[in-house]
């Protein structure tokens, strides 16, 4: 005699209830109301929970075959007969438990994310860089320079201005941009510089203090200049607004602790990104220093400097291209740097040197 | 109380049977998950912890039942997101253009794109709700909702609109008005909810908090909350039913208090435990009162969305 027990059943059509005495027999769970009427005869394959079953929770079952109707027994001892006909009902609902295909799907999911970030997203923020009109990169970089500008005075001396006016002259001198070269000098104490999207580059005060002779300043310009012809603002750009779109996307909404981890590590991988464009612009560097005959060995020495005074830390200006000096930067500029002339003549240096005051 | 009434009254007792500590090792094992997966398990997550929720909640002693999956949040998710990026990156574009070609009309676009998020938002949690109530089971009988999702944003719009304008005074008939839009629109099987509250009626105790509010410290909005709660529950019906809050606001402050304070204090991590507070305060207070053959309830024919929630995942408003 197959176990039997007590239970409701809805039909699915109303929202009514009945008594019903449940008999877990071979051919499925017999169900029938208390005076012998038969409901009806479910069967084990077509079964799944509604739900898991905790501590004092009915078991409630549903029925593939009428998908609105339910089942539900109090006993848990109703567990054991059941299952022994539809073992399926062990896992805890259907497709919810882990099973091989979720783990392969999550796996290969998490692959792909990290393909995204790591390998497509450098790749292609060039291509997406370059497609971006020269007309929005301006508008853009008319943005960044404002923020900037707030941070101190733009240095106006006029001797020192009419030396920079003309060393700009020279090195822009065929080199292809669809950019108008902008250099600002701001009275600011760091030794650094920048390149902003759409040809905007800014060279704090610190940097011209911190360097020893014109063609060291010539050749930071240099630089900048390969970043502007590189497009590696908008490039870091792209690549922000891209990896910012991922970390959304992964993160969402999980919790205020997750998304501060999620910010962070955003911020580091867009610092490791810098490192392959400031060896672009260094190579252009070098070719521009060439062609306007000024020697390369200032670049060599200022980054020597550099990296001895800050310990070889990159700083922290992640968005734009940051510069973390290093020895082979300097070695790459070294290589033939007597050839040429200097940058300019000592008045000239003593004249940009006090462009702020 | 009327002697009568008692018996029906206790046979609509809701109650939350849930215990706290098998929640939260469902809420452990979600964020472990979560992170594992970068993210990508929080749909598989929230899916677990409502159907913890709803199986442990009851009605005349059956069970609600959640039958959403985590899939088709994740699917809704990643429509909404392809389609909000597109949007966005058109709006960047034409942002730049107009800052560069009028930059007169900067200040205008920044204010459509305002104006329409919040409109979104509104459009977001209509949405949500609609998935919800879709998924939402009681005797193998689905909850729905009907109604236009944009027309409840525009009107939320329009109503922060007034109540910036009228120096908050227009909050109580938002409240009502938008809980009207969603309870006349909401349905279990054929049959939908009534509502018949006025914003008017809460006018009173809106300015009685407005009035106290700095004297008070603020914690004059609890009275509000517990009037709203009250005034809100009182003026729902489905069918032959009323719903009934009694909530005082002693326990309704302290509630909302130590529930805030758990969750700052454990960087959201006691999540689990102020739902259940949560769950457990509503099934309390809330009676319903009359009787209702539940048999002449058919199933519900609204539509059921195959996806859900995109947009409150997206714009990351989701309740629950």
């Amino acid at each position: 005699m197959p176990p039997t027990y007590e239970g409701h059943y809805s039909d699915g059509r109303s929202a009514g209830r009945r008594p019903v005495i449940v008999r877990v027999a071979e051919q499925g769970l017999i169900i029938a109301s208390p005076d012998g009427e038969p409901v009806g005869v479910w069967q084990y394959a077509d079964l799944k929970l509604a739900g898991e079953v905790f501590a004092n929770q009915p078991v409630r079952l549903t029925n593939a075959a009428d998908p609105d109707a339910r089942l539900s027994v109090a006993e848990h001892g109703f567990q054991r007969p059941l299952y022994a006909f539809a073992p399926h009902l062990r896992r805890r609902r259907g497709s919810r438990g882990w099973s091989w295909r979720w783990a392969a799907a999550s796996g290969l999911g998490i692959v792909a994310v990290l393909a995204l970030i790591f390998v497509l997203l450098p790749r292609l923020a060039g291509p997406i860089a370059a497609l971006v009109p020269a007309d929005w990169e301006k508008a853009l970089g008319a943005q960044v320079v404002k923020g900037w500008l707030a941070q101190g005075e733009v240095c106006t001396g006029t001797a020192g201005s009419r030396v920079l006016a003309r060393l700009i002259d020279r090195l822009v001198a065929g080199v292809e941009t669809p950019f108008v070269i902008t250099v600002r000098v701001i009275d600011a104490g760091e030794a650094n510089a920048f390149a902003a999207p759409g040809g905007n580059i800014v060279v704090l005060r610190g940097l011209i203090d911190f360097a020893e002779s014109g063609d060291e300043v010539a050749g930071v310009l240099a630089h900048e200049i390969g970043h502007v012809v590189e497009r590696h603002a908008m490039e870091a750009v792209v690549r922000a607004a891209g990896l910012s779109l991922i970390f959304q996307a992964l993160v969402g909404d999980v919790s205020g602790l997750l998304s501060l981890a999620a910010g962070a590590g955003e911020y580091l991988l867009s610092l490791s990104y810098s490192r392959g464009a400031e060896a672009e612009a260094d190579a252009v560097a070098l070719d521009i220093l060439h062609r306007a005959d000024i020697r390369t060995d200032g670049l060599a020495a200022l980054f020597a400097r550099l990296t001895d005074a800050r310990g070889g830390t990159p700083d922290a200006l992640a968005f734009l291209s940051t510069h973390p000096p290093s020895r082979e930067r300097a070695a790459a500029a070294e290589v033939g740097g007597e050839r040429g002339h200097g940058a300019m003549s000592a008045t000239d240096w003593q004249a940009l040197r006090t462009i702020c005051e | 109380m009327d002697p009568q009434t008692t018996d029906a009254d206790e046979a609509n007792a809701i109650s939350y049977h849930g215990k706290t500590g098998e929640l939260f090792r469902i809420y452990l094992v979600n964020i472990a998950l979560t992170i594992l997966t970068l993210g990508i398990y929080r749909f598989w997550a929230r899916t677990r912890i409502r159907d913890y929720l709803w199986s442990q909640t009851s009605f005349r002693g059956d069970r609600f039942e959640y039958t959403g999956v985590g899939k088709e949040l994740f699917l809704g998710f990643l429509v909404v997101f392809v389609v909000i990026v597109a949007v966005s990156l058109a709006y960047q574009a034409l942002y730049t253009v107009v800052a560069l070609q009028w930059p007169d009309f900067e200040i205008l676009l920044q204010l459509l794109a305002l104006a329409a998020t919040l409109v979104l938002i509104g459009v977001a949690l209509y949405r949500a709700r609609r998935y919800r109530l879709s998924r939402t089971r009681w005797r193998g009988i689905r909850g729905a909702q009907t109604g236009s999702a944009l027309g409840f944003g525009l009107r939320r719009f329009g109503y922060i609109l007034l109540t910036l304008l009228t120096l908050g005074f227009y909050w109580p008939f938002m409240n009502v008005r938008l809980l009207a839009f969603s309870l006349d629109n909401t349905w279990f099987g054929d049959r939908r909810f009534r509502f018949d509250g006025r914003g008017r009626d809460l006018l009173k105790p809106f300015a009685v908090v407005w009035l106290l509010f700095v004297p008070t410290l603020g914690l004059s909005w609890f009275f509000y909350r517990a009037a709203v709660l009250r005034y809100c529950a009182n003026h729902t019906r489905y069918e032959n039913l009323r719903f009934a809050a009694e909530v005082a606001l002693r326990p309704l402050a302290m509630l909302l208090f130590t529930n805030m304070l758990l969750r700052l204090l454990t960087l959201g991590l006691a999540y689990p435990v102020v739902l259940v507070r949560s769950a457990r305060f509503l099934c309390e207070h809330l009676r319903i009162v009359g009787d209702q053959d539940f048999a002449e309830i058919g199933q519900s024919l609204a539509a059921v969305p195959g996806r859900g929630e995109g947009l409150a995942a997206v714009l990351d408003v989701g309740e629950i």
